[in-house]
């Protein structure tokens, strides 16, 4: 029984790695669209920000001036 | 006292986890890549839509572009630039767009006017032949039809001025 289950285990991952693919530079089109940037709601962008600073006392990373001391 | 696993087992449950790795990797092991010094494929056998320039005996850039690839769109002026400066000594630029929608190719065309070939790899044939690995990727081919030069990416100015000094080279050669 626990050799079927291993077995089963083993056919399992082999069907996951046939799975993997990697995306060729020319099939990019999707993930350089627009919609797909973090930042594109800059609204949305300001109050993450804001939200991080005031609550979680963290800030930069955003390529903004300010090291997360807060101090400014 | 029996082991808990035959050594049967063992090499059942390894042969079918290599042969599904293989399985994972064979596609990519197989595809051809275009190299220096190579002979440039028959573009026409890659269902390409747009007409192609003649290629034989001229100096040829084969470019893989796309619209939505900004070194790209950086790299049109210098190209048309070389194409004008250069089309009457035998120069021809094939500009491959590897989008997968006709329109976005169309709409960066009529922005940027360009008076060399288009063609559209529609079907991602052509390049996946030439298995390029950065956008955009150029292959300059000499006047026998072979491969000499290959740039990956645009780096502004850097690449124009190396892409103007190979382009003279080639042209300076004597046609077959």
């Amino acid at each position: 029984m626990k050799n079927r289950l291993l077995c089963l285990l083993f056919f399992c991952i082999g069907f996951l790695l046939t799975g993997c693919a990697t995306v060729e530079p020319w099939q990019k089109g999707n993930l350089a669209d627009y919609t797909m940037r973090s930042d594109r709601d800059e609204l949305a962008s300001v109050m993450t920000s804001h939200i991080q600073f005031s609550r979680e006392a963290t800030t930069g990373g955003e390529g903004v001036g300010g090291g997360g001391c807060g101090c400014n | 006292m029996k082991p808990a696993i035959s050594l049967f087992q063992v090499g059942t449950r390894l042969s079918l986890l290599a042969f599904f790795l293989i399985a994972s990797f064979v596609p990519k092991a197989i595809a051809s890549e275009w190299s220096s010094d190579a002979e440039l494929p028959d573009l026409g056998e890659f269902e390409l839509v747009g007409e192609l320039p003649e290629i034989e005996g001229n100096v040829v850039l084969i470019d893989f572009w796309a619209s939505w690839c900004a070194p790209c769109k950086a790299s049109f002026p210098s190209m048309e630039e070389a194409y004008q400066k250069y089309k009457d000594e035998g120069f021809r630029i094939v500009a491959v767009s590897v989008d997968s929608k006709a329109k976005s190719m169309e709409t960066f065309v009529k922005r940027m006017k360009p008076s060399f070939s288009i063609v559209h790899d529609a079907k991602q044939k052509l390049v996946s032949s030439a298995g390029i690995k950065v956008m955009p990727t150029s292959f300059l081919v000499d006047r026998k039809g072979r491969i000499r030069f290959t740039h990956l990416g645009w780096q502004g100015k850097e690449s124009a001025v190396k892409l103007m000094a190979e382009i003279e080279e080639l042209l300076a050669e004597e046609a077959p």
